[in-house]
C-alpha cells in the first residue's frame, strides 16, 4: 500500500514539474514616480543635487567625500532610469576640476549637462541632508567552547620495532566546557537622510525622511578588517537611494509573465528562448490562432513594450486577467499625468 | 490497486521520458563571439577619446594610463586614447574617483583581535586550546568611480557608469600590510577591467545551442576552435553555396516526411551562420543572420534545430537591443 502511495506521490510531483516547465518571462515597464506627478517633471528637470553631510562618531570621515559619493550615486541612478535628468557638477579636487574646465573651455562650451544649468533657478533642486554617526565598538561577548583532550596509546610498529608511535584512544576522550569572554569588533552606523525637492519656482514638491542603518559584527567565524568610512556609508545609503529614486523619478519595474504552453509549439519555443521580436512576427503570421496563440502574441508585444498591440491580442484571446493587468499599469500612468502635485 | 499502480508507473515513466526527451534535443557549447562592450555604447570608428579624471590624483592618474594600455592591448584600433588637452577629440570620458584608505591607528589595533580553538598535539595526547590573538594592524580601502562619456559633437552625456569596490586585510593573516600603492594597483586593475568590459569590443564566450543528432562534428569542432575558415571550407563540401536554392528545393518536396533528408544540410547552414556571427557584429550582418535563422526555424522539422535557431534568434535580438537597433 505504502509503495503505491509513494509512486502516486512521485508521479504527481513529476507531472507537476512538467506542468511548471512553462517558462517565466520578464517584462519591464516604465512606471511613474511614486510621489511626484509626471506633470511636475518638466519643472524639476534637470535636477540639481545638493548634499550636505553632518557626520560624527569614532570612524574618521571626510564629509566632502561622502557628499560627492552620495551625489554620484543619486545622479547615476537617475541616469539609469533614463527620464529625469540631473545636473552634472564637477566635484573632486580643485586641480582636476580646473583641468576639466579648461579643457571644455577650448570648445567654448560647458560640458554635458552643465550647459542646462547656466541659470540654476531654471532647474529643480534636490536637497539631501545627512546626519549620521559611524562607530567601531569593541564589545565583550561570552561563549562556551567545548574543549577536548584525547590521549594517545603507545604502539610499536611491527616492521620497525625501534620506532615508537601512538594512536588516538577515542574511548578515553575527555570533554569539558569552558566559558570564554572575548573582544569582538562591531561597526554601527545610524542616521537620517532628509530629502527635500523644490521645483524651479521654489515650491516644495517632495519631502521625506529615510532612516540610515548599518551594522556588521565580526564573529568567531568571520573576522574582517574594519571598513573604511566611505564603504560603511555606501552600505547605509544604497537602499534609501533606491527608494528615493523610485519616489521622485519614473523608473523601471519588472513583472514575471508565464508563457501559455497550450499555444503552437513554435511560438512557445521562441518565447521560451526569449526571441520576442521573432515570436511576435511568427505568431502574427499564423492564420488560425487559438486563444493561447493570441495570449502568447500579447505577451511578446507586452515584453517588447507595445501595449496597444498587446491589448489587441489579449482582447482577441479573451485574456481578461492580462487586460486587467495592463489597465492597472495604464491607470498608474494616467493618475501620474492627471494633475500637478501640491 | 494494480490498475492505479500501473497508471502511476506509466505516468511517472512518461514524465521522465518527456523530460529526458526535452533535454536531449540540443547540447550546449561555449562559442567565442566578437561582441561590443556590455554598455552598448559603440564609440565610432577611428574616433579620438580624451580621458580625464578628477578626484584622488594617485588613483586617477594610474587609472588613466592603465585604461590606455588596456585599449592598446586589446588591439581595438577603432578608437585612440589621447591625453593632450590641445588635441581635438570626438569623445570625452570623465572619471570621478573617490577613494578612501584606512590604516588602523594604535587605538584601533585592539579592535582586530580574534579568539578561536586550536588543536595541539604531542607524542602522548592531543588537546584543544583557546587561542586569543592580540590585536594586529589592519588596512582597508574602498573606491568608487562615476564615469561619464560625452560626445563632443552634441555635448550630451552618452553614458554614465559606476564601478565601486573595497578590500581589506590584517597583518597577522597577510604577513605584511599592503600599502596605498598596492591598493591603488588593485583598484586600478579592476576599474580598467570594468571599463574594458563596458566599452571594448572583445571576444566573449556565450553558451550556444547545437542540434543534438544532425550537427556535423567537424563543423562544431571548428566553431569551438574559432576556425571560421575551416567551417566555411567544410560547409562547401556539404551544402550548396546558395541557401535560397536549397530552401526552394526543400519546399518543392510535397510530403513533409520526405523533407527530413534535408535536415543535416539545414543544420550546416545554421552552423555556417554561427561562424559568421562569431566574427562580425555589424548590424547589417546581424539582420542577415536573423533572417537566415528565422528561415531555418520555419522550415526545419528537427526539434533540436528549431530550439537552436530560437536560441540564436534570441541572442541576435539581444545584441541588436544592446546596440539600440531594431532588426
Amino acid at each position: 500500500m505504502k509503495k503505491y502511495l509513494v509512486l502516486a506521490w512521485a508521479s504527481s510531483i513529476l507531472i507537476f514539474l512538467v506542468g511548471c516547465a512553462s517558462e517565466k518571462l520578464v517584462a519591464v515597464y516604465t512606471v511613474p514616480a511614486a510621489s511626484v506627478k509626471a506633470s511636475n517633471l518638466s519643472d524639476i528637470s534637470p535636477l540639481a543635487i545638493v548634499v550636505s553631510a553632518n557626520l560624527d562618531g569614532n570612524v574618521a570621515v571626510n564629509p566632502a567625500a561622502i557628499e560627492s559619493s552620495v551625489k554620484q550615486q543619486v545622479a547615476s541612478r537617475l541616469y539609469q532610469e533614463g527620464v529625469l535628468k540631473s545636473t552634472d557638477i564637477i566635484w573632486g579636487n580643485l586641480q582636476g576640476g580646473s583641468k576639466i574646465a579648461s579643457t571644455f573651455e577650448k570648445y567654448n562650451s560647458a560640458h554635458g549637462y552643465a550647459r542646462y544649468v547656466s541659470d540654476e533657478l531654471e532647474a529643480g533642486t534636490l536637497f539631501l541632508d545627512i546626519d549620521a554617526t559611524l562607530n567601531n565598538d569593541l564589545l565583550k561577548e561570552t561563549t562556551t567552547f567545548e574543549l577536548k583532550w584525547l590521549p594517545y596509546n603507545r604502539k610499536e610498529r611491527k616492521d620497525e620495532k625501534d620506532v615508537p608511535t601512538s594512536a588516538p584512544d577515542y574511548d578515553r576522550v575527555q570533554k569539558r566546557e569552558v566559558e570564554v569572554t572575548y573582544d569582538i569588533l562591531q561597526t554601527v552606523g545610524k542616521g537620517t537622510l532628509k530629502a527635500r525637492m523644490v521645483d524651479k519656482q521654489g515650491n516644495e514638491i517632495y519631502r521625506k525622511s529615510f532612516p540610515l542603518t548599518f551594522s556588521r559584527k565580526n564573529s568567531l567565524q568571520v573576522h574582517e578588517a574594519p571598513m573604511t568610512a566611505n564603504d560603511i556609508f555606501a552600505h547605509m545609503i544604497t537602499q534609501p537611494i533606491e527608494v528615493l529614486v523610485k519616489q521622485i523619478s519614473p523608473h523601471r519595474e519588472s513583472r514575471a509573465l508565464r508563457v501559455n504552453d497550450k499555444g503552437c509549439k513554435e511560438g512557445v519555443l521562441l518565447l521560451e528562448a526569449q526571441a520576442y521580436a521573432e515570436a511576435a512576427t511568427f505568431l502574427e503570421n499564423i492564420e488560425l490562432k487559438t486563444p493561447a496563440d493570441w495570449e502568447n502574441l500579447g505577451l511578446a508585444y507586452e515584453i517588447l513594450g507595445d501595449y496597444t498591440l498587446a491589448r489587441e491580442a489579449y482582447t482577441q484571446g479573451d485574456c481578461a486577467a492580462r487586460i486587467n493587468a495592463l489597465d492597472a499599469l495604464e491607470a498608474r500612468i494616467l493618475a501620474s499625468e492627471g494633475g500637478r502635485a501640491k | 490497486m494494480n490498475k492505479a499502480y500501473a497508471f502511476c508507473l506509466t505516468m511517472a515513466l512518461t514524465s521522465v521520458l518527456f523530460l529526458c526527451g526535452c533535454a536531449n534535443d540540443v547540447y550546449w557549447v561555449n562559442l567565442n563571439y566578437k561582441t561590443p562592450g556590455n554598455s552598448g555604447i559603440t564609440l565610432k570608428k577611428d574616433s579620438k577619446v580624451k580621458l580625464l579624471a578628477v578626484g584622488d590624483v594617485q588613483v586617477a592618474q594610474a587609472t588613466l594610463h592603465n585604461i590606455a594600455r588596456t585599449f592598446d592591448k586589446s588591439q581595438n584600433s577603432e578608437v585612440k586614447i589621447i591625453f593632450d588637452a590641445n588635441e581635438p577629440a570626438d569623445y570625452y570620458i570623465l572619471l570621478r574617483i573617490c577613494t578612501d584608505f584606512r590604516i588602523s591607528s594604535p587605538e584601533a589595533v585592539p579592535f582586530n583581535g580574534s579568539t578561536r580553538i586550536v588543536e595541539r598535539n604531542s607524542e602522548t595526547s592531543g588537546c584543544d586550546m583557546i587561542y586569543t590573538s592580540p590585536g594586529t594592524p589592519s588596512v582597508s580601502g574602498a573606491t568608487s568611480v562615476l564615469g561619464s562619456i560625452y560626445s563632443i559633437a552634441s555635448l550630451d552625456p552618452v553614458y554614465h557608469f559606476e564601478i565601486s569596490m573595497h578590500d581589506g586585510d590584517f597583518a597577522i593573516e597577510e604577513g605584511r600590510l599592503r600599502g596605498n600603492e598596492q591598493f591603488v594597483k588593485l583598484f586600478v586593475e579592476q576599474i580598467s577591467y570594468g571599463f574594458s568590459d563596458m566599452f571594448l569590443t572583445k571576444v566573449r564566450g556565450i553558451s550556444t545551442a547545437i542540434p543534438q543528432n544532425i550537427a556535423d562534428d567537424a563543423m562544431v569542432s571548428a566553431l569551438q576552435a574559432g576556425a571560421v575558415n575551416d567551417v566555411a571550407v567544410r560547409a562547401q563540401a556539404l551544402i550548396p553555396d546558395n541557401f535560397e536554392e536549397y530552401r526552394a528545393k526543400i519546399m518543392a518536396v510535397e510530403k513533409e516526411k520526405d523533407r527530413k533528408q534535408f535536415e543535416e544540410g539545414l543544420c550546416c547552414y545554421y552552423l555556417l551562420a554561427l561562424s559568421r556571427e562569431l566574427v562580425n557584429f555589424d548590424i547589417d550582418n546581424l539582420r542577415r543572420l536573423h533572417k537566415l535563422y528565422s528561415q531555418i526555424f520555419l522550415i526545419t522539422q528537427d526539434d533540436g534545430l528549431a530550439k537552436a535557431c530560437a536560441n540564436s534568434l534570441a541572442r541576435v535580438e539581444q545584441k541588436a537591443q544592446i546596440s539600440g537597433v531594431k532588426l
